[in-house]
């Protein structure tokens, strides 16, 4: 077998600064690291596979184990190719709840994309600060669904049920705690010096290098490229969401971007409240047969499902594209390669808030 | 160097290609240079590492969007910059030898011999 790359300094596939098991292969010259190589393997669930030949119904709830930290998009992404093979029609009230609860999954999945780079910074304070500030947005998402995480919420034609006043006003409170508190962390972030020492020109992503390797949500936005499916969704237009990028491409700016997203995040579900009128949540529908490609903007970028459906509403084949895929390939190959210290490594790698279970889905 | 502690990962990397996106990858590329979707799956898994496999499909359409001339008839973006099968320079030496007179198909035949 051709060998790849001579290892000489292999992380992982069990390291305290992975949440998931991965092992990164670096081939190094003294402190530089001149190439790696990705072993996967570790976390392969075949969810693709195990969903062909099964009924609509079963995938909605397949789909949200691909990833535990954003099931609530995987269930959204299904949903909506469902959809759309069947021209199931939203109501407006069940479209504003489910950007209320796709942004506060944003959210959460950014404050611990975050928390995991200032804990692999060794930043420990700023990390158990963000990780708190975390859980005040689940105990949203719990108010909201019912459970923190896989709560089959976005169902065809609508969510699974209402949102008492009282819960709204819950969230506008968490959101209230999160926009005071944040301000002062960012601000940690933003001025600590040792911390600009680990993260500024560190793991460069040139635009080009993005475009080449296909690289997509805040990790390509911090490099400059304008790349947001929530661009052709006119509600969140609506909602006041613009796209937010930073030129640098480093590891800061991919940590900034994150904070500057939550905060429109939290902008944008204050605009669906208010937005809010009584209505229907739930319409009535059935799946037909087709196909489609549907993508979504998921907290780490482009998610898409390519899923054909036949006349019984039985999966016949699909394909789930997670920006993981696209992300942890390129921070892996392209950030680190030349990397002037091995100590940075794996700070480059967090940076690209890299998700093992998605990637091998 | 052989490694005693390395997994022997071919048949992990069989199972990533065989997936439905990267399946339609690998036969796109085939078709390129005109191999059998076998033969591309045997370079693709010799050169490439696990990753790549995965991502074998958003990098070949950035390929597809960034190739233009030689460089397109001869698929150098496809086997350079988005799979790293061959490296720039020789990429470029390809190039160069069809820009000297050289015909598509003899570059095409000493391009396949370097992967293979």
């Amino acid at each position: 077998m051709k060998k790849v790359v001579d290892v000489s300094l292999p992380v992982g596939p069990v390291h305290p600064c992975f949440k998931e098991p991965l092992r990164i292969k670096c081939e190094t010259a003294g402190e530089r690291v001149l190439r790696t190589e990705v072993e996967l393997g570790y976390v392969k669930k075949g969810i693709e596979k195990i969903m062909v030949g099964r009924p609509w119904q079963e995938t909605m709830f397949l789909a949200e184990r691909v990833c535990g930290i954003c099931s609530v998009v995987h269930n959204t992404a299904i949903v909506g190719a469902l959809e759309a093979i069947s021209g199931i029609k939203v109501p407006r009230r069940a479209q504003l709840l489910r950007v209320i609860l796709n942004e506060l999954d944003r959210m959460q999945s950014h404050l611990l994309a975050n928390y995991s780079y200032c804990y692999t910074i060794e930043h420990e304070t700023l990390a158990m600060y963000l990780l708190n500030l975390r859980e005040t947005v689940m105990d949203a998402i719990e108010k909201m669904t019912g459970t923190r995480i896989m709560s089959a919420y976005v169902v065809p034609g609508g969510v699974r049920e209402d949102v008492p006043d009282a819960v709204l006003s819950d969230i506008l409170s968490a959101l209230d705690k999160v926009d005071s508190e944040l301000k002062r962390y960012v601000k940690m972030f933003e001025t600590g010096k040792l911390i600009a020492l680990r993260s500024k020109g560190i793991g460069i992503l040139s635009v080009e290098d993005a475009k080449a390797s296909g690289v997509v949500g805040p990790t390509a936005r911090a490099s400059g490229m304008e790349c947001d499916a929530r661009a052709n969704e006119p509600i969140y237009s609506e909602l006041g969401w613009h796209m937010i990028t930073r030129s640098e491409g480093d590891n800061f700016a991919r940590i900034m971007l994150r904070f500057d997203e939550l905060f429109q995040s939290s902008s944008i579900i204050r605009n669906a409240i208010g937005k809010l009128e009584a209505g229907p949540v739930r319409l009535g529908g059935k799946v037909t047969a087709g196909h489609v490609k549907h993508t979504i903007e998921a907290p780490r970028g482009d998610l898409t499902y390519d899923i054909a459906v036949d006349e019984n509403g039985e999966v016949i084949s699909v394909a789930i594209q997670t920006p993981s895929i696209m992300n942890v390939e390129t921070a892996a190959h392209v950030m680190m390669k030349n990397l002037a210290s091995a100590a940075d490594v794996t700070s480059v790698f967090i940076s690209a808030d890299p998700c093992i279970a998605c990637a091998e889905r | 160097m052989d490694l005693v502690y390395e997994r022997d990962l071919r048949s992990m990397k069989l199972l990533i290609l065989k997936g439905t996106r990267q399946d339609e990858a690998v036969l796109s590329l085939a078709g390129r240079l005109g191999l059998s979707r076998q033969q591309m799956r045997k370079i693709l898994i010799a050169g490439c590492d696990m990753m790549t496999l995965e991502n074998i499909a958003p990098r070949l359409i950035a390929a597809d969007e960034a190739a233009e001339g030689i460089a397109d008839e001869l698929s150098i973006p496809h086997l350079t910059t988005a799979l790293g099968l061959l490296s720039a320079e020789e990429g470029e030496e390809f190039i160069s030898r069809v820009e000297a007179g050289e015909s598509i198909e003899s570059v095409k035949k000493a391009i396949m011999e370097v992967l293979a």
